[in-house]
């Protein structure tokens, strides 16, 4: 059986209908639209977070010779990862093995490409070609940035490396620029062959032919004029060099991370190895993914705070409708020996029910909004971010309690509020009212 | 009558001590009562009439603890309710006052048994079946156990009075307060009323206080007491 109090409180909700369903559209609505604005910053950190880790190849964790991050550039020699160095953050990582999906080595550089014609800069990434194979196909990738790694037929740099190795890939806008109109499979052998010129780590410049087997976007705009990625022998070959730049860890389950990442800083520093090692959002590596993702929970906070406003001043309008017709029954209920306290409770359920109906009815509305959305198959260019990507509005379960919890948090808050102060009026003066 | 309940039914359950009441009428002090003394045994039925402003309503008032006197003492069952709290107030009323108005202030999205019912959902000790199987027999008091899903605006204004009862005995209380409870009646419905309520004074031994202008009425009480300008005049 129903306890009376929320018998009373529904039997008031239904009393005047028309209030209570404004009331309700504007919970319902501003409920339904903040389920969807999450669900859409939600989609935009799953994507950002896909891009830096798996797409960029920083990994979860990324380990650089200390100071590298600010220094590889113009000092590389220095600032490399030799064989010592790597068997060091291997060591360090041994404990934590279980919890590592896999492991790659980068190397980055800067320098010139060249097709004969035209030659423009370009910022190389060298990557394993085995961990490439398995990013290409990582399920996060296939789920938030598909778009992102389904070019080329499917084909990777592991299956490239094994008839040609000194197969590269460019992004599409860097072909253009050096006279290439992607798709690049259509490209002649004459046509493909392109040298890549830099300064070596020794300071001398030094060159390496390549052939572009593969296309690429980096997703993200600012990159996706420079890039080229290439197996690190071919980017080890123009360096110089047999060190890299970081190696990243890809871990099984990211609930490890802050963990792992104290417990490796103190390994390196308890044995004095001159390692540096970086969460993906540590604003040293993912500074882009830090800065959109702030901005975006900017923005989601402000609208946050504006709904939870409306909502709040549609629960105080409801209330105060309510408490002035029903003035009387206050000081009836207050004669009959209720306290300010329980009367205030009350009207508190009323503003309690009214709210939990309206989050469910918000959590249903979200749910077919996105569902046609997904139906449409609408395209988004999320902030910063080469290309578009299908938009995802998926309303999240962890999301949409929390923000129950906060709208039912205001709506009590604020009947309360509004509710108590005129229970503390004299009784007398309550029973004589003659109500709206 | 034994000598502990002879006892118990000469004490007084109120005690009224030299009680000042004023009002603000715009920039008058309207004096409600001015050092007014009374006490009412246990068990007593009495009607307190006056004319229209001779503070009937404000005595009933500060018996009930709705309202505050200027100064004086309050006493009922020897508590001095002026120095109590409001949530001791709240109690008070709740376990040892019924109160009956002359508008019945039901509450209209309420049945009868709801709103019979109502007194007894704020005592936490009290079980849902303890309060139905009480709700139940006020409403048998009151002749009314047919109507308890009715809503009040279905009901006649006799009837609602009687939900009105009922509500007031549900919680056992000591003393019934009642404003004017026949005023909004007809002569032959509040001659009902009057008589239910002193079958519920004898049945239950509660002690009823009403007040009421209605002087048809006073033939039907066993203690009239006539209040003038703030004064008792018994």
């Amino acid at each position: 059986m129903i306890d009376l109090s929320w018998r009373i409180a529904a039997k008031n909700i239904l009393r005047n209908k028309r209030r209570s369903l404004a009331t309700m559209i504007a919970t319902t609505v501003g409920f339904a639209g903040l389920v969807l604005l999450s669900g859409y910053i939600d989609c935009v950190d799953s994507i950002l977070k896909t891009n830096t880790i798996y797409i960029k190849q920083n990994g979860h964790l990324s380990f650089y010779k200390k100071n590298a991050v600010e220094n590889f550039f113009s000092r590389p020699a220095l600032y490399a990862l030799m064989s010592e160095d790597q068997d060091h953050v291997y060591a360090a990582l041994k404990p934590w093995k279980n919890d590592i999906e896999f492991t790659a080595s980068v190397i980055t550089g800067m320098g010139l490409i060249s097709s004969g014609e035209k030659s423009v800069p370009f910022m190389a990434t060298g990557i394993d070609p085995e961990a490439d194979h398995v990013i290409k196909k990582h399920a996060a990738v296939r789920k938030w940035t598909p778009e992102l790694a389904s070019d080329n037929g499917g084909a990777d740099f592991k299956s490239v490396v094994s008839f040609d190795p000194s197969g590269i890939s460019i992004t599409k806008s860097l072909g253009e620029m050096i006279g290439h109109v992607p798709p690049f499979n259509k490209l002649t052998d004459e046509q493909r062959s392109v040298q890549l010129a830099a300064k070596n780590f020794f300071g001398d410049l030094n060159a390496v032919n390549a052939n572009i087997r593969l296309s690429h976007t980096t997703g993200m705009a600012f990159l996706d004029n420079l890039s080229v990625q290439a197996p690190i022998s071919v980017i080890q070959d123009l360096l110089s060099t047999d060190g890299i730049t970081a190696i990243s860890v890809f871990l099984k389950d990211e609930a490890v991370l802050a963990e792992m990442l104290k417990d490796l800083k103190q390994s390196f520093k308890k044995n004095n190895w001159q390692i540096d090692v970086y969460a993906y959002n540590d604003e040293a590596v993912g500074s882009f993914y830090l800065e959109t993702m702030g901005f975006l929970f900017v923005m989601g906070g402000s609208f946050t705070l504006l709904i939870l406003g409306a909502v709040a001043l549609s629960v105080v309008n409801s209330m105060t409708m309510g408490i002035i017709e029903r003035t009387k029954e206050i000081g009836t209920l207050r004669a009959l020996g209720f306290t300010p306290r329980a009367v205030t409770g009350l009207f508190a359920k009323e503003a309690l029910l009214l709210t939990i109906v309206s989050t469910a009815a918000g959590a249903a509305l979200s749910l077919v909004v996105a569902a046609f959305v997904d139906h449409l198959d609408l395209r988004v260019f999320p902030p910063g971010t080469a290309g578009s990507v299908k938009l995802w509005l998926r309303p999240n379960v962890e999301i949409c309690g929390y923000l129950t919890l906060l709208f039912l948090a205001i709506s009590y808050g604020t009947s309360f509020l509004t509710v108590y102060r005129k229970t503390k009026i004299k009784i007398i003066d309550l029973l004589i009212d003659a109500g709206a | 009558m034994n000598e502990a309940s002879k006892r118990s039914a000469d004490k007084s359950i109120v005690k009224l001590e030299n009680v000042h009441k004023s009002y603000m009428l715009g920039e008058t002090t309207v004096n409600a009562l001015s050092g007014l003394s009374f006490s009412l045994k246990r068990g007593e039925f009495i009607a307190l009439i006056g004319a229209s402003g001779a503070g009937k309503s404000t005595l009933l008032n500060l018996v009930g603890c709705l309202d505050q006197p200027d100064s004086g003492k309050i006493l009922i069952d020897d508590v001095d309710v002026t120095q109590l709290s409001d949530d001791e107030k709240s109690d008070l009323r709740n376990h040892k006052i019924g109160f009956i108005f002359q508008s019945f202030n039901l509450i209209p999205v309420l049945n009868v048994f709801e709103n019979v019912e109502l007194p007894l959902m704020i005592r936490k000790e009290m079980s849902v079946a303890e309060r139905s199987e009480k709700v139940r027999k006020a409403l048998k008091d009151v002749g009314l156990e047919s109507f308890h899903k009715s809503l009040p605006d279905k009901l006649s204004g006799g009837q609602r009075q009687r939900v009105a009862i009922a509500r007031a005995i549900v919680t056992d209380p000591q003393l019934i307060l009642a404003d004017e409870p026949t005023a909004n009646l007809d002569s032959k419905t509040a001659h009902m009323i009057i008589d239910l309520l002193h079958e519920l004074n004898l049945k239950h031994s509660v002690t009823c206080l009403f007040c009421s202008h209605d002087e048809k009425l006073m033939g039907r009480v066993e203690r009239t007491v006539r209040i003038k300008d703030g004064i008792i005049e018994e």
